[in-house]
C-alpha cells in the first residue's frame, strides 16, 4: 500500500505541467541525439545544465535524465538503417539489424526496437520502484574480484559474437583488448601504448573506434556498388508492422535482456554497452538454431535492445540510492542535485520523496512519450533509405565526424577515425569481424584493472577469487559455459561423423 | 614619391602607436571558457554559473567548452597554445598545473609562462574518511588498528600522481602507516569503492565525500584547509592534529594564455571576482561543499610557486612516477 | 602446394600485431603477482596474438576461403582524406569550411558524380549542420573562419 501512496505521489510531482514539459523536452532531445551517430548525449545535457540552476530539483532532474533515456532509444536507428552504431552499445545491433534492412525489413526491426526499448525501461523502472534499497546493498557486494570474474564471463561472451572463423574471432577480441591498453596504466600511472600523444593518455575514445569500424568501413566497401532497391521497396504501414512470428520470438529474448540489463546498469562503471553484447551473447548460446544470427534473426536486436535501455535506467538505482554514479552523465545529475542543496544518497528515498518518486513517475511517462513518438518517425527514418547513396554516403561520414567531434571538442579523435576506418577496412577484407574487436575493448581496461586491484587486496593471493561467492559463481559458469561450448560442438561433429557412416 | 610614401607611412605608424596606450583595450570576439574536465563536475559547474555573467560585463558572448582528459593537461595545453589576446579563458583545479611539471618530463607547455592567472574562484578542501566498517573515528584508533593489522587499511585514490594520492602518501608517512594504495580511474570510482568496502580509507575533495559523511556510509576523520566546516563542526582539521595541510584541497582557479594583455587580464579578474563575490554564487558554491576563494593574479602566481615547490618535494621525496 | 590469400594475410596480419605488442611491452615491467607490473597483461596479450596467428598459418595451408575482394583505393583513398581533412580544418576554419571540404573530398570517392549535384548537397549539408547542431542544440563549434 505504501508503495501506492509513494506512486500516487510521484505522479502528482511528474504530471505538473511544468514537469510534463520538461519531460517532453527532455526525451525529444534525446531522441534527436539517439538518432545523431556519435553525438554523446552527455554534450546535450551539459549545454542544458545551467536551464536547470533556475528550476526546481525534480524538474532539472526530470529533464536531464529524459534526455539520457530518451537517447537510449534512437541509437539503433542509425545501426539497423547504415551500419552505423549511434553509440557503442547499438553497435551489437548492427549485426542483426542491418541484414534485416538489406532484407528490406528496416521497418519492423524499427518497430520491435521501439517496442523491446520500452519493454527493457518499463522492467527496470518496475525494480526501480520496488526494489531500489536492496537492489543498490548488491551492487556495494561487487568488488574487485567480482568485477574480474564478471568481465571473464563477458570475454567468453564476447567470442560468441563471432559469426565466421572461431580463429579470427578470439583474434578480433585480443586486438580489441590490446587497443583497450592504450593510455594510461591505472594501477601505475604509467603511459602504454601512448608514443607520447597527449591525447590518448586516457585512452582511445571509444566512439571514434566503433565509428572507425563500423561506419567509415562500410562506407568504403559501399560507395558506388550499393544497391538499395530492397530498402527503397514502399513503405506501408503493413511493412512496418511484425509478424507473428516476429513478435513470439522477441518475448523471451526482451525479457532476458531486461534482466541482464537491469544487472548491469546497478554495477556502477560496468555500463550500457557491456549489458546489450551480454544479451545478445546469450541469445545465441541459448538458441536452437544459433546459425540464424548474423543473418538478420530478430531476437539480435530485440534482446540487447531491451537490455540497453534497462541498463539506462537502472543505472539510477546506485546514482539516486549511494550517490555513486555509474558513469560521466550520472555523475553530471549528481551535480544538478548538488547544486540544490540535495545530498544523495541512503537518505534520498526517505526525506526528499517527491524527487525520487517523482523521477519515477516521470521515467515512465517519458518512456510511453517515447514510445508514441518513436512510432511515427519509423517511416521518417526508413525513407532515408530511398536517398541515393551518392547523396548519402557523404552525409554519414559528416555526420560521423561531427559526431565524434563534438564528444571531446578534439580534433584528433576525428583524425583517429580516419585511422581507425583503414584498419576497419584492412580487417573487414579479411574477414575479422568488428564487434567482438569493440567488446574485447570496453572489457579490457575493467578486467585488467580489476584482477590487478583483487591482488593488490589480497597480496597476490589468487584465492581471492575463489573465496568470494559472487565471484566463485561467475567464474564456475564461465567454465561451464566453456565446457558446454566445447562438448557441444564435438557432439555436433559426431553426429555429423555419425550420418557420414550411415549415408556411406 | 616613395620617400614622401614612405614618410607618410611613418607618420601614421608614429601617431597610431603614440595613440595605443590612450585607447582602453577591449574584448573584440567572443570568449571562451576551457574546462579541462568533464560536464558535471566543479569546475565545468562554476564555468556554468560565470559565463553569462561575465559576457554581461564584458559584452561579448562567453561559450564554455569542455576540453578533458590526460589529467586537464590536454585543456590547459590547448589554452596555453591559443592567441595571446585573453579572449580564451582555462578553468581548472589548478593543483594539476603544479603537479605536471614533476610527473610530465615531456610537458608539451610551461605552466608558469604559457599561461597567466587571472584569479582563484573556489577552494574546497579534502576529507580524509573511513569505511564505518572499520569502527573508528579517530586518527588515533587508526594508527593503532594500521599497527594490529596493516592489511585492514587500503587508501583509495583518483588516479596516480593525482593531488588525493599525493595527499594519501603524505598522510600516511605522517603517521607512520604503511597501508595499501589503490588506485582507480577517478573520483566517483574511488568513492564507490570505500563505501563498499573495497578500499577502507579515502582522502578526496568534499564535494564528493562530504554527501557519504553525512549520510553515514562514511565516517569522516579529519579534512584539510584552515577550517572546519559548518555542517560537521566536530570534525577536526589537520591543522589541528598537528599536520600541515592548510593549502591542501581542490583549488578551483582561473587562468588565459601567457602574454596576453596585462590589462586585459586585471579587467577579467575584477569582473569575475565580482561575480565569484555575490551573494547567490557564494550560496551556490557552498551548496558544492566548497567555499569561494578569490585572489589577484598575483596573489595566485605565488600560490602556484609555492604549490609546485612542495608538489615537488612530495613527488621527488617519494618516487612517485607515472612514465 | 596452395596457400589461402586471405587466411595468409590473416595470420601475418596477427603476427606483425602480437610482435608488435610485444616489442614495445618489452619496455615495461612485468613485476610480481602482488605488485603486478604495467608490462604483464600487455606481454600475455601478445603471446596470446602470436598463438592465433600461427594457427591461422596453419588453416591458411589447409582449407581455401575464396579469393580476397579487390581493394578499393579509389573510395578508401578519398573517404579517409575527407575524414582528415575535416579534422585538420575544423578548429582553424570553422564547421562551415570543413563540412564543405569534407563533402567535396567524399564525393571524389565514386567516380564520375556531378558537380553540381555537390555544390547543392555542400549547401544543404552546411545549412543542416547549422540548424541541428549549432541552432538546436547550441554546441560551441567554431562556425566561420571570422569567429
Amino acid at each position: 500500500m505504501e508503495l501506492i501512496d509513494n506512486l500516487y505521489l510521484g505522479f502528482a510531482t511528474a504530471l505538473s505541467f511544468q514537469n510534463l514539459m520538461y519531460c517532453l523536452l527532455g526525451v525529444t532531445i534525446g531522441m534527436l541525439i539517439g538518432v545523431l551517430p556519435g553525438v554523446g548525449n552527455l554534450a546535450a545535457i551539459s549545454m542544458l545544465l545551467p536551464l536547470t540552476f533556475y528550476v526546481e530539483p525534480t524538474t532539472a532532474l526530470v529533464l536531464l535524465a529524459g534526455i539520457y533515456y530518451g537517447a537510449q532509444y534512437g541509437g539503433s536507428t542509425a545501426s539497423i538503417l547504415l551500419n552505423l552504431p549511434g553509440h557503442p552499445a547499438a553497435a551489437v545491433v548492427c549485426l542483426d539489424g542491418y541484414p534485416m534492412t538489406r532484407e528490406g525489413r528496416a521497418g519492423v526491426a524499427l518497430f520491435m526496437t521501439t517496442i523491446a526499448s520500452f519493454v527493457g525501461s518499463a522492467f527496470a523502472i518496475v525494480l526501480l520502484a520496488a526494489f531500489a534499497p536492496p537492489l543498490a546493498s548488491i551492487a556495494l557486494s561487487f568488488g574487485a574480484a567480482e568485477y574480474f570474474a564478471i568481465m571473464v564471463l563477458g570475454l567468453v561472451g564476447a567470442s560468441l559474437l563471432a559469426q565466421g572463423s572461431p580463429i579470427k574471432g578470439v583474434a578480433s577480441v585480443i586486438i580489441g583488448l590490446v587497443l583497450g591498453l592504450v593510455g594510461t596504466d591505472v594501477t601505475t600511472g604509467m603511459q602504454r601504448f601512448a608514443f607520447g600523444v597527449t591525447y590518448v593518455y586516457d585512452g582511445i575514445n571509444i566512439v571514434a573506434l566503433a565509428m572507425g569500424l563500423f561506419g567509415i568501413t562500410e562506407v568504403i566497401a559501399n560507395v558506388g556498388r550499393v544497391d538499395n532497391s530492397n530498402a527503397t521497396k514502399r513503405i506501408t504501414l503493413r511493412s512496418m508492422l511484425p509478424t507473428r512470428d516476429d513478435v513470439k520470438r522477441s518475448l523471451a529474448p526482451m525479457l532476458r535482456g531486461s534482466a541482464v540489463g537491469s544487472g548491469v546498469g546497478i554495477l556502477p562503471g560496468a555500463g550500457v554497452a557491456i549489458a546489450s553484447f551480454m544479451a545478445y551473447a546469450i541469445e545465441k548460446r541459448v538458441a536452437r538454431d544459433p546459425s540464424r544470427f548474423g543473418k538478420g534473426a530478430i531476437e539480435g536486436i530485440t534482446a540487447p535492445e531491451s537490455a540497453n535501455n534497462a541498463a539506462a535506467q537502472s543505472a539510477f538505482i546506485p546514482t539516486l540510492t549511494l550517490g555513486i554514479p555509474g558513469d560521466a552523465v550520472m555523475a553530471l545529475m549528481l551535480g544538478a542535485l548538488m547544486i540544490h542543496g540535495i545530498a544523495p544518497g541512503p537518505t534520498v528515498i526517505s526525506e526528499t520523496p517527491e524527487i525520487f518518486w517523482g523521477l519515477v513517475a516521470s521515467f515512465l511517462i517519458g518512456n510511453l512519450i517515447l514510445l508514441v513518438l518513436n512510432i511515427p518517425f519509423i517511416s521518417v527514418w526508413v525513407s532515408i533509405l530511398r536517398i541515393p547513396y551518392t547523396i548519402l554516403f557523404p552525409s554519414v561520414i559528416l555526420f560521423i565526424v561531427i559526431g565524434v567531434y563534438s564528444i571531446n571538442n578534439a580534433h584528433v579523435d576525428v583524425l583517429l577515425v580516419a585511422a581507425f576506418g583503414a584498419m576497419g577496412y584492412w580487417l573487414y577484407l579479411l574477414k575479422f569481424e568488428p564487434a567482438p574487436l569493440l567488446l574485447g575493448f570496453i572489457l579490457g581496461p575493467l578486467l585488467e584493472e580489476n584482477f590487478r586491484r583483487s591482488l593488490l587486496i589480497s597480496r597476490g593471493e589468487l584465492g581471492i577469487f575463489i573465496e568470494r561467492p559472487i565471484s566463485a559463481t561467475f567464474l564456475a559458469l564461465t567454465v561451464l559455459l566453456v565446457a558446454w561450448t566445447i562438448i557441444s560442438s564435438l557432439r555436433r561433429r559426431k553426429r555429423q561423423f555419425a550420418s557420414v557412416e550411415e549415408a556411406g | 614619391m616613395k620617400l614622401l610614401i614612405g614618410a607618410f607611412a611613418g607618420a601614421l605608424l608614429a601617431a597610431s602607436s603614440a595613440l595605443t596606450p590612450a585607447v582602453a583595450q577591449e574584448f573584440t570576439k567572443p570568449l571562451r571558457i576551457v574546462v579541462a574536465a568533464p560536464p558535471g563536475g566543479t569546475s565545468d559547474i562554476l564555468a556554468r554559473l560565470i559565463a553569462p555573467e561575465l559576457s554581461e560585463a564584458v559584452g561579448q558572448p562567453v561559450v564554455v567548452e569542455n576540453k578533458a582528459g590526460a589529467g586537464s593537461n590536454i585543456g590547459a595545453d590547448y589554452v596555453a597554445k591559443a592567441e595571446p589576446d585573453a579572449h580564451t579563458l582555462l578553468l581548472m583545479d589548478v593543483s594539476t598545473l603544479a603537479t605536471a611539471p614533476w610527473l610530465y618530463s615531456d610537458l608539451s607547455y610551461d605552466p608558469t609562462n604559457d599561461l597567466a592567472p587571472v584569479t582563484m574562484i573556489s577552494f574546497s578542501p579534502y576529507i580524509f574518511a573511513v569505511n564505518p566498517q572499520l569502527e573508528i573515528d579517530n586518527v588515533e584508533a587508526l594508527v593503532a588498528l594500521g599497527e594490529e593489522d596493516p592489511r585492514a587499511l587500503r587508501i583509495g585514490n583518483s588516479g596516480i600522481g593525482s593531488a588525493t594520492h599525493l595527499a594519501g602518501v603524505m598522510l600516511g608517512d605522517h603517521l607512520g602507516l604503511d597501508w595499501t594504495t589503490i588506485p582507480y580511474r577517478g573520483g566517483s570510482e574511488s568513492s564507490r569503492a570505500v563505501v563498499s568496502g573495497e578500499a577502507t580509507v579515502i582522502i578526496n575533495g568534499s564535494t564528493a565525500t562530504l554527501p557519504f559523511v553525512k549520510s553515514g556510509q562514511l565516517t569522516g576523520i579529519a579534512l584539510t584547509g584552515d577550517s572546519r566546516l559548518d555542517d560537521l563542526p566536530d570534525m577536526p582539521t589537520f591543522g589541528e592534529l598537528g599536520l600541515a595541510a592548510d593549502q591542501m584541497g581542490s583549488w578551483q582557479g582561473l587562468l588565459t594564455t601567457g602574454g596576453s594583455s596585462e590589462e586585459l587580464v586585471e579587467r577579467l579578474g575584477e569582473e569575475v571576482r565580482r561575480i565569484v563575490e555575490s551573494p547567490e554564487m557564494q550560496a551556490r558554491v557552498a551548496e558544492q561543499g566548497a567555499r569561494t576563494a578569490t585572489g589577484t593574479s598575483q596573489e595566485f602566481s605565488t600560490w602556484l610557486a609555492d604549490s609546485t615547490e612542495t608538489y615537488g618535494e612530495i613527488i621527488q621525496q617519494f618516487g612517485i612516477t607515472i612514465q | 602446394m596452395r596457400v589461402d590469400t586471405r587466411e595468409f594475410l590473416s595470420s601475418l596480419t596477427t603476427l606483425l600485431i602480437g610482435a608488435g605488442v610485444l616489442w614495445e611491452a618489452s619496455r615495461y615491467s612485468v613485476g610480481s603477482l602482488y605488485q603486478m607490473g604495467p608490462g604483464f597483461f600487455p606481454t600475455a596479450l601478445g603471446w596470446l596474438l602470436i598463438g592465433a596467428g600461427g594457427l591461422m598459418m596453419v588453416v591458411s595451408f589447409k582449407f581455401t576461403t575464396g579469393p580476397l575482394d579487390e581493394i578499393r583505393l579509389r573510395p578508401l583513398f578519398f573517404v579517409l582524406v575527407s575524414v582528415v581533412v575535416f579534422g585538420l580544418t575544423i578548429e582553424p576554419y570553422g564547421i562551415i569550411v570543413a563540412t564543405s571540404l569534407l563533402v567535396i573530398l567524399a564525393r571524389l570517392a565514386q567516380p564520375g558524380l556531378p558537380w553540381l549535384g555537390t555544390l547543392l548537397l555542400l549547401l544543404v549539408l552546411s545549412a543542416m549542420v547549422y540548424v541541428i547542431f549549432i541552432a538546436v542544440l547550441g554546441i560551441p563549434f567554431r562556425v566561420f573562419p571570422w569567429r
